[in-house]
């Protein structure tokens, strides 16, 4: 796939791109193009590159005496944390899996009463990505289930920030609509409903600055 | 004196193991701690980052690909996109580009691989850098450093989208001439 009228238009974005502070329908479009488009992708790996190698211009400095014990610790607790942080998520995965049979069961008895109804409805498959942010840091999942009636769950893990986010989503043909709203609280957050407009290609948390917080693409 | 490369210490600190967690704090604490100090601009909140930093370098450690750039690299980029969010939201950005990037010492504390990156790739950057007009400095800086968009950077420039947009773009494209025209004629 390429943009129309070629890469005349994207080109241009890819420093912004790769500096992470295009947000919005134009990184969609520049997502969009680089999908089909090597000589863009190798063009924007080569402006990540020179933004990689940025932050060593800033130097060092030194840390608050006892920065390495309390890093050092910290690691320690994170490590204690991980068996209580998995059985956590095994619960949080056993109520996603149940929210999400419930999901379908709603939408296949929908589907039925409408086909009772001589309306056409067919069961479509669900789809599971990656939410990344800043372009390649894990920061969660969505799935999609796709059809006549579409429903959308995802989960936020990235950071340890908090706010509420704008969650959008985008079809093949760059149409944004707001399917509604996700609060993340210190980095983590969820959101599971039906969602309208055209099938989406990816969603998207946008935060009340306009930057995209993490997203994925479905495509 | 034999010294751990920095991909060993990391492939330490992704086992687990606590002294090479310890060696390598020790090793990148300075270099970490002093991106998250020069882009939050608070000491405590340059800690945060800075813990965060090597939390996440700890529990991503398997996913680091070596050819995709260096271990010094990898980390200080991720200290920058946490130090990014860290102050996204501030609205008032108070920046000298000139002297947040000029100087700095590289020979200080580090091992050959180091020193041999920096004299090369680093040092282009660098000169690369003072050679830009002050505006196409700052925006860069602005972008890169403190997250900001082509928007906000013409408005707190006051200057047209446009502008600001090609800043950004020329700054970029100069900077990344600088490393390839470098390596090419390294080769």
């Amino acid at each position: 796939m390429s943009a129309p009228g070629g890469c005349g238009a994207v080109v241009e974005l890819l420093p912004e791109v790769a500096l992470g502070i295009v947000g919005g329908t134009e990184r969609a479009d520049v997502l969009a193009h680089l999908d089909g488009c090597s000589s863009c992708r190798e063009t924007t790996a080569g402006f990540a590159a020179t933004v990689d190698a940025l932050p060593v211009l800033l130097g060092d400095a030194e840390p608050p005496p006892g920065f390495e014990a309390r890093t050092l610790e910290r690691m320690r607790a994170e490590r204690d944390r991980v068996p209580r942080r998995s059985i956590v998520r095994r619960v949080l995965a056993v109520a996603a899996l149940v929210a999400a049979v419930m999901i379908l069961s709603i939408a296949a008895v929908r589907i039925i009463d409408a086909s009772r109804d001589g309306d056409a409805g067919a069961v479509g498959g669900m789809t599971l990505a990656p939410m990344v942010s800043h372009g390649t840091h894990p920061a969660g999942h969505a799935v999609l289930r796709s059809g006549a009636e579409r429903y959308l769950w995802l989960d936020v893990d990235y950071g340890s920030g908090s706010a509420t986010y704008r969650l959008e989503t985008v079809d093949a043909r760059h149409r944004v609509t707001v399917a509604g709203a996700v609060k993340v609280t210190g980095g983590r957050g969820a959101w599971g409903g039906e969602i309208a407009g055209p099938e989406p290609a990816m969603v998207r948390l946008v935060g009340a600055d306009g930057q995209v917080f993490c997203e994925a693409s479905f495509s | 004196v034999w010294v751990v490369s920095d991909d060993a210490l990391l492939d330490g600190l992704a086992t687990g193991d606590p002294d090479a967690a310890a060696a390598f704090v020790e090793r990148f604490e300075r270099r970490v701690f002093g991106v998250a100090i020069r882009i939050v601009n608070d000491a405590r909140l340059a800690e945060d980052v800075a813990q965060e930093t090597f939390l996440r370098a700890w529990q991503r450690a398997e996913a680091f690909d070596p050819r995709r750039g260096t271990v010094v690299s990898w980390l200080l980029t991720i200290a920058r996109n946490l130090a990014i969010d860290a102050v996204r939201l501030r609205r008032v950005v108070i920046v000298d580009p000139e002297e947040l990037v000029a100087r700095r010492d590289p020979a200080n504390e580090r091992g050959p691989a180091d020193l041999a990156m920096l004299s090369s790739e680093t040092e282009r950057l660098r000169v690369a850098i003072s050679h830009l007009p002050a505006e196409q400095a700052r925006a860069l800086v602005l972008a890169a450093f403190f997250g900001r968009t082509a928007q906000e950077i013409a408005d707190s420039e006051s200057i047209p989208l446009g502008t600001a947009k090609t800043r950004v773009r020329t700054a970029m494209i100069r900077l990344r001439a600088a490393l390839v025209d470098d390596s090419e004629g390294s080769e």
